[in-house]
């Protein structure tokens, strides 16, 4: 795979990237001025503004074509294609973080109250949190909707928000997510760590996954769901999830990089063996863990850092933002 | 120095209940300065101007996953300066309202534990809006008005008018007791000139240190005798909280001796920075909770450039900046502040650090 052959796009945005996602055939991303960005494979962009503010959260379904964005005005903004945009809540809050399933629920979270709306529903359930919230994530079974907060991860039953569980770990906790199995919850930590929990048995089955020179903001489950990889270094880390206790007691594997540079974002190609990675020099690269070859697809850029990278579902497309104001949008071919 | 220049500058307002944090701040939003700020404040009160961006948050005082009690940073200042920053370019500079009872030190603290925070903002100053009034019964009641003084970069002695200057003198020494670098701006009704508390890099300990008399830390003119008379039955040494014990103290009426005090150092021998960084890690270690706050400029032997380190607790950072002057003479000076520090042992192992031994 030559770097020349690829058939890229870019588009500069007038702010600060913040988020960014597949809508449909479309990659979206949105900036620090309010506007959801759309750039279509043909290369054709448009812009539109949902807030007044800087769009702090975002989030696509990409099978609906459906975007979902919350802003430092205060409001959750729906986009679906073809339609005008819907708001779906408005406070004095910011709205730090949305998130939405492939089940078609979506939540989001101002202050401490998390918000859940449900697939079908008017009205979003809340749920107070004990602190303000970090992360937002689904679990993939759809039976849980995951809150980093301070001192852990607060667990929300989706057939029944009343119910939650906390997985207890002290300090602050940033991003989370679940493995594709449902089995474990992981957050990322203030102290340039993650955190697992084996949901089953949080209380003793949970680990810290340390030594990371920064801080582990991104983490992607490989396809097969054996391997967690993970930002935070200057190189590919890779969690064991083969065992039945996970990464619990396992040691990482890493990966050396030819970018001599701390790695920012990590996204795991579906159906693939392949591993994206965002650096904080704004490079962008392909590791191939079967091949154990790496491809440069961009490279280092003043544009700041590789924020965040996603694929499209079938694997083809891979889009990534730079804080900075930049999206570009690779077509990778069939995976 | 140019990323340190594109730094949005982060500047603290903090203030005893009553002594005119708000007025202040309300003066900053609405005096024509031709800048513009985003302003963190914990209650939403009569402030609001148009051309300025209110961010109203709580706040929330986080413990580091360490098991050290003092490590502590402010999650909603984490959340909310990530946030601001996406609005890059937008304002000129931050400030940050905290409440009355807020102890400073988290905030200080964040800005030397979050990387992102600190790639992308700078700490500015601390600016301690004092009611010159009311201080001389708050200090050795209010730890956190004390706390306060002693984390300030800048103090805003305020309400002026109603004082006659022999208690502004006394108020002010009282000041500098705690805290002897700060630099006191005196004000009616939170009157100061805002170019004497924005935009000055003052938490900059370099700065703070050069604008300090040169008699600081001289042993043949020290300012004041520390608090030993304190003695060895004073055991408040831990716990900021654990203010209880002020009638074990007998000290006479009207007036409280601070709790915190500080004493500074100086050497005109290089320090051998082999022996002179496991010390200050030791010091910052051994004695971090009571370590409010630490500043120094230190000279090593064949090194041309100043060493500039400070402390929050035991939060330690220090780097290298600019060459010393010809005409300025290589001493090494340290200023620590705290409650109960050990004056003798941490005085004795600077002794230690000299490049002679």
């Amino acid at each position: 795979m030559q770097s020349d052959t690829l058939n890229q796009k870019h588009l500069l945005l007038d702010a600060p990237a913040t988020g960014c996602g597949f809508v449909g055939k479309h990659f979206a991303c949105a900036d620090g001025e309010g506007f959801v960005h759309l750039i279509g494979s043909d290369g054709a962009d448009a812009k539109k503004r949902l807030h007044e503010g800087a769009i702090l959260s975002f989030a696509t379904d990409e099978k609906t074509a459906t975007a979902y964005s919350g802003g430092d005005d205060g409001a959750v903004m729906k986009m679906a294609s073809g339609a005008d945009p819907v708001p779906l809540h408005k406070s004095s809050k910011w709205v730090d973080i949305v998130v939405s399933s492939p089940h078609g629920h979506v939540a989001w979270a101002a202050g401490k109250s998390i918000f859940l709306l449900k697939k079908g529903q008017e009205e979003a359930a809340i749920v107070s949190a004990p602190s303000s919230v970090g992360g937002l994530a689904f679990s993939p079974d759809g039976k849980w909707l995951g809150a980093a907060v301070y001192g852990g991860a607060l667990l929300i039953l989706l057939a029944n928000p009343d119910k939650t569980q906390m997985l207890d770990w002290q300090g602050s906790h940033g991003t989370i997510g679940f493995s594709p199995d449902g089995r474990f919850c992981v957050t990322s930590m203030l102290e340039n760590a993650l955190h697992v929990w084996r949901i089953d048995k949080p209380g003793e089955k949970h680990g810290r996954m340390g030594a990371y020179p920064a801080k582990p903001l991104s983490f992607s489950w490989t396809a097969d769901g054996r391997y967690l990889a993970t930002s935070g270094a200057d190189v590919l880390v890779l969690w064991p999830f083969i065992q039945a206790d996970g990464p619990i007691g396992q040691s990482a594997g890493v990966v050396s990089l030819e970018q001599q540079s701390l790695v920012r974002a990590v996204a795991c190609r579906p159906r693939s063996q392949h591993v994206a990675i965002g650096h904080i020099d704004g490079s962008v690269t392909l590791y191939d863990r079967k091949a154990q070859q790496h491809h440069v697809l961009a490279p280092a850029s003043s544009m700041g850092p590789v924020i965040e990278l996603k694929f499209s579902a079938d694997g083809r497309s891979l889009g990534f933002i730079r804080e900075g104001g930049e999206a570009g949008l690779f077509d990778l071919g069939a995976p | 120095m140019d990323s340190a220049i594109s730094k949005t500058p982060v500047t603290v307002l903090t203030g005893y209940l009553g002594a005119g944090k708000t007025t202040l701040l309300n003066r900053i939003l609405t005096e024509n300065h031709g800048k513009k700020y985003a302003v963190i404040v914990n209650e939403f009160g009569e402030i609001g101007i148009d051309n300025d961006l209110i961010v109203d948050a709580d706040e929330e005082v986080f413990e580091m996953n360490n098991g050290c009690i003092c490590c502590t940073v402010r999650g909603d200042l984490i959340r909310v300066l990530g946030g601001l920053m996406k609005r890059a370019g937008q304002f000129d500079g931050i400030l940050v309202e905290t409440t009355g009872l807020a102890d400073p030190a988290p905030v200080a603290q964040t800005f030397f534990v979050d990387e992102d925070i600190a790639a992308k903002t700078k700490l500015d100053a601390i600016v301690t809006v004092v009611d010159a009034r009311h201080l001389s019964d708050e200090i050795g009641k209010a730890p956190e008005a004390e706390e306060q003084i002693a984390l300030a970069d800048i103090i805003v002695l305020n309400k002026t008018d109603l004082v006659e200057e022999a208690d502004l003198v006394a108020v002010e020494a009282l000041v500098r007791r705690i805290n002897p670098t700060v630099r006191v701006e005196r004000a009616e009704r939170s009157n100061v000139a805002l170019d004497k508390i924005l935009g000055l890099a003052a938490f900059d300990p370099d700065k703070i240190l050069e604008e300090a008399p040169e008699s600081l830390g001289d042993p043949v003119h020290d300012h004041d005798h520390p608090d030993h008379e304190c003695g060895d039955h004073c055991d408040h040494h831990h716990h900021h909280h654990d203010h209880d014990h002020d009638h074990d103290h007998d000290h006479g009426h009207g007036t409280h001796d601070p709790h915190v005090t500080s004493f500074a150092l100086r050497s005109e021998t290089p320090l051998n920075p082999e022996k002179f960084f496991p010390w200050i890690q030791m010091v910052c270690q051994e004695f971090g909770i009571d370590l409010l706050r630490m500043k120094g400029i230190l000279a090593f032997p064949d090194d041309d450039r100043r060493y500039v380190a400070q402390a929050v607790h035991m939060m330690l950072e220090g780097d290298h900046n600019r060459p010393w002057r010809d005409d300025e003479a290589r001493v090494s000076r340290m200023v620590f502040i705290g409650r109960n520090l050990p004056r003798d042992i941490i005085e004795d192992g600077f002794e230690k650090c000299k490049a002679t031994h």
